[in-house]
Order: C-alpha cells, then structure tokens, then sequence
C-alpha cells in the first residue's frame, strides 16, 4: 500500500475544510443559533439551486450568475490584454512609468463602483457601462504589475540576448518569458476584482434586462429570500474557487517558475 | 581584432568619477585564448564587459560571471540554448550533415567535445550551480560566435570537469579559429586554459586611485612540448613571472 501523494493529501485536506464549514453551518441553522431570516438551512439553500424560482418572474440562480460571469469575463479579458501591452510599454520606458504613475495610482485608489454611475449615463445603461467599470478598476492594478515585473527583469538575462543579438521576435519571447509570472499574478489579483465590480455594479444599477446575481441578491433579501441570496453567494463564491484553481494550474504549468503567492510572500 | 582606447569609468554613490581605466589596447587573435588576471577589484570584470561593448555588432558567446541568473527559468536548459544557439545565424547545424544524426547539432557536438553531461532537459531551478555554469559555457561555445568573452567561466566546477572543459575549450577555440578572452582570479585555471595571460598589478582601485590596468603585462603561458625536461618546469616559472607582476606597484 503507498502512501497519498503531496496532492491527493493537500486535496482531501481542503476537502475536509469543505465538509467541516458545511456541517458547522448545518448546525448553525438546526439549532437556530442564527435567526433563519438571515442563515437558511443547507437543504433550503440546495432546494433553491436544485428547483429553482420560487415566484413568478424570478429567474434561475444559475442564469443570473451567467450573465454576471459573461460582463465580469468581458472585462477582465479586456483587462489583461489592455494591462500586458500597457503594462510592457511602462515598464520598459522608465520616463513614460514615472509619468503615468500618478493618475494610475489615482485611478487604482478610486473605487471602481464610483466610477459607475458615471459611465452607466455615458454609456446608456447598456451592459458595456458594467464592463467598463471593470476596466477601468482593473487595468490600473494589472499595469502596475506587469510594469513592475518588465522593469524589475533581469538585467544580465538583457544582456544575454544583447550579447548574442538574438533575433527581435525571440527578445519578445523572452520578455515574455520575464513577465509572465507578473502577468499571472495581475490576472489573479484582477479575477476577484472583477467579479466584485461586477456583482456590486448590478445591485447599484440593476442591468437592462434585470439578469444579474447583484441586482437579484439585492431583491432576494429586500424580500427576506435567504435560501435565494445564499444560492447567490454559493454560486459566486464557487465559480470564484474555481477561476483561482484554474489560474493557479495555468500559472503553474505555463510558468514553472514561482507562483503569485510566491512572489508576494518574497516581496 | 584590436581595439584601442578602451576606456572605463562610472559614478559613485557620492557622484564622483571613478576611473577605471583609460585608453587600454587589446588585441583578440583568432585561435588564441587570452587570460586576465589580478586580484579582487582590478577591474578584470570591468574590462571584459568594455570589451562586449566595443565588439563590433555581431554575436559574442559571453559568460557572464552571474551565470545562474543568466539562464531563463522558465525554459529548460535546452530551451535557453536554443534560445540563442539558433538565433545567431551562424549556430545551425551543418547543412551537409545528414538531419537527425547524432552529433550534428552545434549543442551535441560542443557537448560532446567538452565531455557535459548534464541533463538539458532541466529546468534551472532543477540544477546545480555547477550544472548552470556548464550549461553557460556550452551555451557560449555552441552559439559559434568569433568572439568568446568568460567571467570567472570555472568558477563553480570542480577539478575533473574543469580538466574536461580546459581541454574542450581550447581545442574548439583553436580548430574554429575563435577569439578569446577570459577573466579569473585563478591564475592555475587560466594557465590550464590560455595561450598567454594579461596580469594585472596593484589593490583594487577606488575614487581617488585607479586599477593598475596600466602596468598590467602580458605574460605568455608555455606548454611542455613532450621532448624533455629541457623547458624546465613551466608552471612554476609562469607563476613566478606573474607573482613579479602583481608585486610590481
């Protein structure tokens, strides 16, 4: 008999953590240890992803949280690629970085959500108002990562490629190579922001069509629904999970270097 | 190749003008190695990298003394060779040579004539420090730049496989007619390695003194040639020359 692997260890460990935070809030609910106003059991909250509405008009969890996912994706891809190519640029101009960094600075200290009301005018409450407040809470974060990571390369690694007039389209490979644990950890640091500039959005300014998990948590608990806004938070916090364990094996096997959480525990 | 007036200075931390050096000659013959020695903070780095920088624009098979940080860790050692090695447009393999023999490529044959054998499927992280640096050389040797330029290059092998490389080395410089420069605080390594060997005199150099690149001397290395005893015994009066040399200031 062998003994688990370091995987199949840290796995059912987390699996475990898993079971043990739903039993503690099994429990919770049984024992009336919260009022059910606000913690519904897990069966409630399991009947309400596994039925579905209640009520008339309602939609399903599943098809809000869609169409949250696909403004929030809409703008963290737009994010990533808009961060990398500005992101390099700053980074390798060192004058134009120092110039830029002020309003980046500024811009990323603003609170997206702020910016909403704003664009959502400008942009007649169509779904690219909510994709654009992604964008713009997003890209100041990732430019400054990528920037930070084109800059903080390595100099003798330049060099190398200098030295050995290796041919342009393979030093844009390289710098790649450089960036893209920055590239990484931008994305992962942007995948949650976005997903709360989007929920948080919707409950602000609910969309055109009314779809969106923001906007139907915000009814659900105005109606007292706590099965209906837990199902929201369960979902959310799941399809979360999921985009970081996704990141995070990506990372892993593009990079193979050091992973995010590597590096902001070395910075 | 002979360049003149190789000059270098820089700013300290207080702005001052430190010199390095000034008006340096050195000529890189093909065929030949040329070493330079002398003591920690000659400025023996300092004139490898102004002799980079003043080598006209073609490839240079440079050895960076920071060889470990010189390497991509994202690619595997064979990534980071061919990262270089088939870029340069001189290191393909030999077009007459059938494809896929073993041998062809200028990796394997650098490899083979410098008796490496590390695994070039690892990643950096993977290796040893002794394992990168031959990596290094085998990445210099097979990129068949005409100029080959080593910092410290033996730095971290141990005595087996740097005989290996010694050999290796000189005999690719020799039959591929390549130029060399390499820079050791290892006056030992260097006579191993080089035809003759720049010794430079003095304490290291500062704000207010420069390094004693101006009274350095070239101080040729010979090699028995097998017949007798009749050159003495080389090594020995080679060392002596040099010693002369370091204490000449």
């Amino acid at each position: 008999m062998s003994f688990p692997t370091p995987l199949i260890r840290r796995g059912g460990l987390w699996a475990l953590g898993c079971l043990a935070a739903l039993a503690l809030w099994w429990i919770s609910a049984k024992t009336n240890l919260i009022t059910p106003l606000v913690l519904s059991s897990p069966e409630d909250v399991a009947k309400e992803l596994l039925h579905g509405p209640k009520t008339v008009g309602q939609r399903h969890v599943f098809e809000e949280v869609r169409g949250t996912m696909g403004r929030m994706l809409a703008g963290w891809a737009a994010t990533i690629g808009i961060g990398l190519v500005l992101g390099v640029l700053l980074g390798a101009m060192r004058k134009v970085e120092t110039l830029a960094q002020g309003p980046l600075e500024f811009l990323r200290a603003v609170p997206p959500v702020l910016l909403f009301p704003l664009l959502a005018v400008v942009l007649d409450y169509r779904d690219a108002a909510y994709v654009w407040t992604i964008i713009v809470g997003c890209t100041p974060i990732m430019v400054l990562v990528v920037a930070r990571g084109t800059a903080g390369g390595s100099r003798i690694r330049r060099a190398v490629l200098i030295a050995y007039k290796v041919r342009v389209w393979r030093r844009v490979l390289a710098a790649l190579l450089e960036v893209g644990p920055y590239l990484f950890l931008g994305a992962r640091l942007t995948a949650s922001t976005a997903l709360i500039i989007a929920v948080v959005s919707e409950m602000v300014i609910p969309t055109r069509d009314g779809i969106g998990i923001g906007s139907s948590v915000r009814d659900a608990g105005t109606a007292y629904d706590a099965p209906r806004v837990i199902a929201g938070i369960m979902v959310v916090g799941a399809v979360g999970v999921a985009l970081n364990l996704v990141l995070n094996g990506l990372e892993r096997v593009a990079g193979g270097t050091r992973s995010g959480a590597d590096m902001i525990r070395e910075a | 190749m002979r360049l003149d007036g190789l000059s270098c200075s820089y700013r300290s931390d207080r702005r001052d003008l430190v010199v390095v050096f000034r008006d340096v000659s050195i000529t890189l013959t093909p065929g030949r190695l040329l070493g330079v020695f002398g003591p920690n903070g000659c400025g023996k780095s300092s004139l490898l990298r102004t002799v980079l920088a003043a080598v006209p624009s073609e490839p240079v098979g440079w050895i960076p003394q920071e060889f470990q940080e010189s390497l991509f860790p994202a690619l595997s050692l064979n990534g980071n060779l061919a990262l270089v090695v088939a870029s340069d447009g001189t290191g393909r393999s030999d077009p007459k040579q059938p494809s896929g023999s073993v041998g062809t490529s200028p990796v394997e044959r650098v490899r083979l004539a410098l008796g490496i054998e590390i695994d070039l499927s690892s990643k950096p992280r993977a290796c040893s420090i002794g394992m990168l640096q031959q990596a290094a050389i085998l990445r210099a040797l097979a990129s068949r730049s005409r100029f080959l330029l080593a910092d410290e290059p033996f730095s971290a092998l141990d005595a087996n496989v740097s005989q290996r490389i010694y050999r290796g080395m000189r005999s690719i410089v020799q039959t591929e007619q390549r130029s060399a420069l390499i820079v050791s605080h290892d006056l030992l390594s260097l006579r191993a390695v080089c035809d003759e060997v720049l010794v430079i005199p003095g304490r290291p150099f500062s704000t207010t003194r420069r390094s004693g690149m101006a009274h350095a001397v070239i101080v040729p290395v010979h090699r028995p040639t097998g017949s007798s005893g009749a050159d003495g015994d080389p090594e020995a009066s080679f060392l002596h020359l040099a010693q002369n040399v370091l204490e000449s200031t």
